[in-house]
């Protein structure tokens, strides 16, 4: 009886851990279409790290990125985005337009909600592909604690070959 | 059995052959030559006031201490005649090898090889050499130089790795021994193998982070 007892203990100590471990991890489900065969499907990104532009002129909640951090060897890609509040205020719920990326510069305007995102194919080949958001939204949903809940749906250009790729999904950040 | 004449011969070819592999990295006439001309080096990258050491925008590592950047590693062009063709010749191999110049790095540090400062490469303002973009956890390199002494350019560097988006040190050493695989792996540099810069640092206020104090010698 002791026995089962103890058996019983470990095996709910266990199964409870597991859904405290994936209640804590933030992560990415995407959807990728387009040229880029290579990337195309659907897949759930789970090795990421959360960070903020640290810069003194900004506020230290102005911003929120998520990105796939050490770099993704179980996936054909590596992602990464980031959304800020240029009015000078912290990350709020609502839409924040997709913007360019131009030789690595994001085209921030001040006074907007604006977000991008970066999806660079994971191959043997240099220079490697790199993928910058042309335009779409990045939404987040809801803040709760420290959770932040969203969503996207964007269009990416390649910077080398000009071929286009097409993401939406969900994700979650825990910060 | 018996020796003879014969055996000696074979024996003594043997042993010539064997010493003549194994002495082509140990006795490098060339790695002589490039350690005899080696400038004196100052082992940290300098800020562009040409004074101070960089320390990482000022930011501290987790323990509170202050960063200081070391110089690890020494990059050798041995064919370049003139300054422009070696500035153009180190970004091919950058670019080839996956670190091309990018933006949303600070720059403008200098570099010190015998008493002389050297300004930086890319010398494009908010530019360092780097496998990712910004937004992403990378390597990135900040090159000083050239520095033609005998038949050699001599560039110093300064590799370190930063967390995306947050730009927080994360580790010089692991950072280097990335950009020298692919050096090796994608151009035509040799690894020639560590140089003592005895630029580890660790007191009560300054470390150097994870540096082992030596810079890796890269000759193309």
């Amino acid at each position: 009886m002791k026995k089962i007892f103890i058996i019983i203990s470990i095996f709910i100590i266990t199964f409870s851990l597991k859904i405290y471990s994936q209640e804590t991890k933030s992560y990415i489900n995407i959807q990728i279409e387009g040229e880029n065969k290579a990337i195309t499907g659907n897949y759930k990104v789970e090795e990421l790290q959360w960070a903020r532009i640290e810069n003194p002129q900004l506020p230290e909640k102005a911003s929120i990125g998520l990105l796939t951090d050490p770099p993704n060897k179980k996936l054909p890609f590596d992602i990464a985005f980031i959304v800020a509040n240029m009015s000078g205020g912290e990350i709020i719920e609502g839409e924040y337009q997709a913007i360019k990326v131009i030789g690595d510069i994001p085209q921030f305007e001040l006074g907007k909600n604006e977000g991008f995102m970066t999806i660079v194919v994971n191959n043997s080949s240099i220079p490697r592909n790199e993928y910058y958001t042309s335009e779409g939204k990045i939404k987040i949903n809801k803040i709760e604690g420290n959770n932040i809940y969203g969503e996207f749906d964007v269009t990416l250009i390649s910077a080398n070959d000009n071929s286009i790729i097409y993401a939406k999904g969900i994700f979650r950040i825990v910060l | 059995m018996k020796i003879n004449l014969k055996h000696l011969i074979i024996f003594y070819l043997l042993s010539l052959l064997i010493y003549s592999c194994s002495s082509t990295s140990v006795n490098n006439p060339e790695m002589e030559d490039i350690l005899l001309n080696m400038p004196k080096i100052n082992p940290f990258m300098i800020q562009s006031d040409s004074i101070s050491y960089a320390n990482w925008l000022n930011r501290k590592l987790p323990n509170g201490k202050n960063i200081i950047e070391p110089i690890n590693l020494i990059l050798i062009d041995k064919n370049s005649t003139n300054k422009d063709s070696a500035i153009n010749k180190l970004h091919a191999i950058m670019t080839r090898i996956g670190f091309k110049s990018r933006y949303g790095h600070t720059g403008g540090y200098l570099g010190e090889m015998d008493k002389i400062l050297f300004e930086q490469q890319p010398s494009q303002k908010d530019m360092a050499f780097s496998d990712f973009m910004w937004i992403f956890s990378n390597n990135h390199v900040r090159i000083f130089g050239p520095y033609t002494k005998s038949k050699y350019n001599y560039w110093i560097a300064s590799v370190s790795r930063e967390k995306g988006i947050s730009h927080n040190y994360i580790s010089f050493s692991n950072a280097r021994d990335t950009l020298v695989k692919y050096l090796t792996l994608h151009s035509n540099a040799i690894n020639l193998g560590p140089y003592d810069l005895k630029n580890k640092i660790d007191d009560a206020n300054t470390s150097s982070g994870d540096h082992d104090g030596k810079a890796i010698i890269i000759l193309y």
